[in-house]
C-alpha cells in the first residue's frame, strides 16, 4: 500500500501536537515558581511571570474566551519584545544580542499574525487579570534589568527568558489552546508553540554557556 | 528471404526507437520542502544536479535556508517561497540562521 508523503507528514504533525491537545483545561497553570538564575551573581531575582488566573464566573477552572485569549497573546508577545529591545540596548554579548533580536523579530511576527486574525474574525481583545498581570510583571522585570549591566544583565535577562518561555508554553498548553473556541485561533496558537519551544531551547543553551563561562568574555564581532 | 528482409527492417527500426528514447534526457524535477513547526520537512532530501528545491515558510515567524558558502535565502517571511537549483553534486548541511535548532541536509547527486 502506497502511503503518501502528505499522510505521513500529517500523522507526524498530529503526533507532535497530541500531548498538548490531551492536556486537561483543569490543570493548574504552570506559572508559579519564582525564578532563580543559575550561576547568576545578580542580586535581582526576576519576578515570576504573572499567574494566568481565569476571570471570575468562568465555568471551568481554566476557560478563557477568545477575546481574552487574544489579549493575553498580544500582551505576552509584547512583554518579550520589550525585554528583547532592552537587551539589544544593554547587552555587549553577541550571542545574547542575537537571541534578543530573534525574540523581537519572532514575537513581533506572532503579534502581527494574532492581530491580523482577530481583525479578520472581528474579535476585540478583552483585557483580563491575566493579560494585565503579564504587562505589569514585564514592566517590573524590565525595571530591575535596567539597573544591571554587563554579565549580570546578560545572566538575569537570559534567566528570565528561560522562565518566561517555560511559563508561556505552560499556559499555552494548559489554558489558551484548550480554551480557544475559534478553530483558526486554536490553530494559530498550536502553530506558534514550536517557535516558543525553540526560543526556550535557545535560551537554555545561552544560559548554560553563560554559566559555564564564569566571568564570560564578551564575544565581540564573532 | 522474407525473414532476412524483416530483420533488416527491424534492426534499424529498433535503433531508431532507442535513439529517440536516449534523446529524451531526464527532465529536471522540482522538490518541495516545507518549513513548518520550526523544522524543515523533509529534513533530508536527495536530488539530482539540475533539479530545483522550493522551500515554503509555513510558519508565522521568519526563517532562512542557509548553507554557508553555497546558498542563502535571506529572511523569508510567512508564506514566502525560495527556490534553489542544484548545480553541483555534494552533501550540503543547511539551517536557519535565526533558529539554531533547525537543521536540514540537501544531497545532490
Amino acid at each position: 500500500m502506497r502511503i503518501s508523503l502528505a499522510a505521513v507528514l500529517s500523522t507526524a504533525a498530529l503526533m507532535a501536537f497530541a500531548p498538548a491537545c490531551k492536556k486537561s483545561a483543569k490543570e493548574t497553570p504552570a506559572v508559579t515558581a519564582p525564578v532563580e538564575g543559575s550561576g547568576s551573581s545578580a542580586a535581582v531575582t526576576a519576578p515570576p511571570p504573572a499567574q494566568v488566573t481565569p476571570p471570575e464566573g468562568s465555568a471551568a477552572a481554566a476557560t478563557l474566551t477568545d477575546p481574552q485569549i487574544a489579549a493575553i497573546v498580544v500582551s505576552a508577545n509584547q512583554v518579550d519584545i520589550d525585554a528583547g529591545q532592552l537587551a539589544l540596548k544593554k547587552s555587549k554579548n553577541e550571542e545574547v544580542k542575537k537571541f534578543a533580536q530573534q525574540m523581537v523579530t519572532d514575537h513581533t511576527a506572532v503579534n502581527k499574525a494574532a492581530v491580523d486574525l482577530v481583525t479578520k474574525l472581528k474579535v476585540t481583545p478583552v483585557e483580563s487579570d491575566a493579560s494585565r498581570g503579564l504587562v505589569s510583571g514585564g514592566a517590573e522585570t524590565r525595571a530591575k534589568l535596567e539597573k544591571l549591566d554587563g554579565d549580570a544583565f546578560d545572566r538575569a535577562y537570559v534567566d528570565n527568558e528561560v522562565a518566561y518561555h517555560q511559563a508561556v508554553i505552560g499556559v499555552l498548553d494548559s489554558q489558551l489552546i484548550p480554551s480557544a473556541s475559534n478553530t483558526e485561533l486554536k490553530n494559530t496558537l498550536v502553530g506558534v508553540k514550536p517557535a516558543f519551544d525553540a526560543h526556550l531551547q535557545h535560551a537554555l543553551h545561552i544560559q548554560a554557556a553563560l554559566a559555564g563561562s564564569g566571568s564570560a568574555a564578551h564575544a565581540h564581532g564573532k | 528471404m522474407r525473414g532476412r528482409l524483416a530483420t533488416w527492417l527491424l534492426v534499424p527500426a529498433c535503433l531508431l526507437v532507442l535513439a529517440a528514447c536516449g534523446s529524451k534526457a531526464r527532465q529536471p524535477q522540482v522538490h518541495q520542502v516545507a518549513i513548518r513547526a520550526m523544522a524543515f520537512v523533509p529534513a533530508t532530501l536527495e536530488v539530482s544536479v539540475g533539479d530545483s528545491v522550493v522551500w515554503t515558510n509555513e510558519d508565522i515567524v521568519p526563517h532562512t535556508v542557509t548553507a554557508a558558502g553555497t546558498f542563502d535565502s535571506q529572511s523569508m517571511t510567512t508564506k514566502q517561497e525560495w527556490r534553489y537549483t542544484a548545480s553541483k553534486a555534494g552533501e550540503y548541511a543547511y539551517g536557519c540562521t535565526f533558529h539554531p535548532t533547525m537543521k536540514g541536509t540537501l544531497t545532490v547527486r
